[in-house]
């Protein structure tokens, strides 16, 4: 497979638009998700998927085939969604801090999640619900954030991956990641009892 | 929460990421199999890392890549290519994140030669320098000079003391020495 990739990229290089036209079928559904991830708009998602297979056709000399393929996709696609965001001027007015907010009154490492042990939150909301929630408070956090918790979470990249797709360090990778998750725990806590209550209201 | 709780808690993310060696996944598992809390927070994190991957994969289900790779060469061959100095940039830029490690070790390299090297070269040329306590001479206008140069291939060193204008030229050669050291000189 990564030989396989190898080769096509190779071929690519020199020019082979049929190799090229293998390497984003095989990767437009993930340039997708990212970029979909990043800005939640199907539209400007698919533009933005372009727009990253256009930026690497004509980057291609400039790829150093040290990293994967993929890795420098991605980072392509994080980069083009932000810039999209940036147009629309949706970019983060608050460059939130990690470390600040560990700092937090309540902010026990700890990654607690009582309220599962109370109610089955499957039960109480409905899965696709609870994926809504999640959704919903993933679109919460910062671009940052939101990079990170995509290319570990749904492209399944490694810390290392990560940090080279990124261009950050191992450690800012898992100190984001641990920032993301707790971020939507907590939304994802606070629904749940609010919910499991609405739930039990309308039951009775 | 326990204190092994509070031991393990910050690996329980680098478990689920399978990013921990194999004696610390196992020291989390050994602590998983006895903690009930430990074990909910994992499956917590395990879910909502499960719906948000369903979420985008669904989104991105929906989409119909029909025509999509026509699409790209069509905005390919419309719009302009990039010039050769953001070609130049964006190769500069990859470069110099990669290979990083190779630069970035390559001029530590330098500066620790400079910085033994300069110390070394001027103490060599100055005068005085590199004599042995014997020839050691107390006058001002006793100067010991020790050169080197390179001549017809070997390397010679020139010794000079001023007093009594005694110069002693010491010719070399690397290839001849190591083999007298390695004893082959047959």
């Amino acid at each position: 497979m990564a030989k396989d990739e190898r080769q096509l990229v190779r071929r690519a290089k020199r020019g082979d638009e049929k190799a090229f036209r293998t390497l984003m079928e095989r990767y437009r559904r993930k340039v997708y998700s990212i970029a979909y991830g990043m800005v939640h708009n199907p539209e400007a998602a698919y533009d933005i998927s372009q727009e990253v297979f256009i930026k690497v056709y004509r980057y291609l000399g400039s790829f150093q085939g040290s990293s994967s393929f993929y890795t420098w996709l991605y980072r392509i696609s994080v980069n083009l969604s932000i810039d999209w965001l940036r147009k629309q001027g949706r970019h983060d007015l608050v460059d939130f801090d990690d470390t600040l907010l560990r700092r937090e009154p309540d902010g026990a490492e700890a990654i607690a999640v009582p309220t599962l042990q109370d109610s089955d939150p499957l039960k109480a909301l409905g899965r696709k619900e609870l994926r809504d929630q999640i959704a919903k408070a993933f679109e919460s956090l910062s671009e940052k954030h939101r990079a990170v918790l995509l290319l570990r979470e749904v492209e399944g990249l490694s810390y290392d991956e990560i940090a080279r797709a990124l261009k950050i360090h191992k450690g800012t990778v898992m100190s984001r990641l641990h920032h993301a998750r707790r971020n939507l725990q907590r939304v994802l806590r606070g629904y749940m009892k609010s919910g499991g209550k609405e739930k039990r209201m309308a039951e009775k | 929460m326990s204190k092994s709780c509070k031991k393990i808690e910050h690996l329980i993310e680098p478990y689920l990421d399978d990013e921990l060696s194999q004696s610390r996944k196992e020291q989390v598992e050994q602590h998983l199999n006895e903690c009930d809390s430990c074990q909910m927070a994992l499956e917590a994190l395990k879910l909502q890392g499960g719906l948000l991957r369903e979420e985008i994969e669904a989104e991105a289900e929906k989409v119909d890549f029909a025509g999509f790779e026509d699409r790209v060469f069509k905005r390919i061959r419309e719009e302009r290519p990039p010039s050769f100095a953001e070609r130049a940039g964006a190769w500069i830029r990859e470069v110099a994140y990669y290979y990083r490690a190779v630069w970035i070790t390559s001029l530590a390299t330098a500066v620790l030669l400079v910085a033994i090297l300069v110390p070394l070269l001027s103490r060599d040329a100055g005068p005085g320098a590199g004599v042995e306590p014997e020839t050691k001479v107390a006058e001002a206008d006793n100067q010991v000079i020790i050169d080197s140069m390179d001549y017809a291939g070997q390397r010679s060193m020139i010794f000079t003391v001023s007093k009594n204008n005694t110069t002693v030229i010491w010719l070399y050669d690397f290839d001849r020495a190591e083999g007298q050291d390695q004893g082959d000189d047959i």
